[in-house]
């Protein structure tokens, strides 16, 4: 009976944090953690703060692309979970980049945030200019 | 008949009042008036009265901005602008909205909803010293600068001389 009750309390509490995890909205935790910065038309203030357009269809693109947008500062250090970051990460491109996106364009995963998050980029700004350039 | 009469006595009326206006306006006034009229209406919209994104519509409100106790105010840290000449969501006249800003959320006593608060500072101007608030809801320390309302946010303005602080309701909180 006791294993029972744990077993409950268990699938309560896991149903609590899926609820958690599953009802934040990417737009929410834009407006919180990036329109400071990136404003909330995603234009930024170029060059310091990179405009959110066309240019970043072309990075997400290229080999490394996906893995640069989950490690540039702002998002790899922002205290969002890899869900949510993965989840804010799409919906901001599908927003702002739209239609300049690669026909192929997938979703940016859990995985992949939790695959390329570690690493610390030590000059962001020459890896942008070098996938651009490529 | 009396149709006749009203148009002779709208003539009259109309040829004394022209022969005043010849005697006593010069030709030029009409076109300085209407100048006068032009650029007056093109200036309007460049008054010197710098505007931060309008606040959402429809927020149902409470409360004194001119109040540190304002609801909107949860995450602020400096003077309110809604003292020193603006209001709490636009400068004063004279300071720049800082495009770059920290932001926060706050809840609405009225419906007790989150709502996302931009915090732009204004700048360009010297310290407005009126009404200084300082609470820190949600406030990390400066060593997280993206969340720390410690630092000057007047960065991207043309001067970074920090005057007073705004708090623009952006949207909803749904997270």
């Amino acid at each position: 009976m006791k294993f029972v009750r744990v077993r409950l309390l268990a699938s309560i509490l896991f149903g609590c944090l899926l609820s958690a995890t599953t009802n934040a909205s990417p737009k929410s935790d834009y407006m919180i953690h990036c329109m400071g910065c990136h404003d909330l038309s995603g234009q930024g203030i170029p060059p310091e703060v990179p405009a959110f357009d066309a240019t970043l269809g072309n990075i997400v693109g290229k080999p490394g692309g996906r893995a640069y947008l989950i490690q540039v500062p702002g998002a790899s250090q922002s205290p969002l979970d890899d869900e949510r970051l993965a989840k804010v990460l799409t919906w901001l491109l599908r927003q702002f980049v739209g239609d300049d996106l690669p026909a192929d364009f997938q979703d940016i995963s859990t995985l992949e945030v939790n695959q390329f998050r570690p690493v610390t980029l030590t000059d962001p700004g020459l890896i942008r200019a070098k996938l651009l350039s490529d | 008949m009396k149709a006749s009469n009203f148009l002779k006595g709208l003539d009259k009326h109309i040829a004394k009042s022209t022969r005043h206006s010849a005697r006593t306006l010069s030709r030029r006034n009409l076109i300085t008036r209407l100048g006068q009229i032009l650029v007056g209406t093109a200036l309007i919209p460049v008054l010197p009265v710098a505007r931060s994104s309008s606040p959402t519509p429809g927020i149902p409100e409470i409360g004194d901005p001119t109040s540190c106790d304002y609801w909107r105010y949860c995450a602020i840290d400096g003077y309110l602008c809604s003292c020193c000449g603006g209001t709490s969501s636009s400068c004063p006249p004279g300071a720049e909205p800082s495009p770059v800003t920290w932001v926060g959320t706050c809840e609405n006593p009225v419906d007790g909803k989150r709502y996302v608060i931009s915090y732009n500072d204004c700048c360009g101007k010297a310290t407005c010293g009126k009404c200084f608030c300082n609470r820190n809801e949600g406030d990390k320390p400066v060593y997280y600068p993206p969340k720390s309302n410690d630092i000057n946010w007047c960065i991207g303005t043309k001067s970074n001389a920090y005057h007073c602080s705004t708090a623009v309701v952006v949207g909803l909180d749904d997270s």
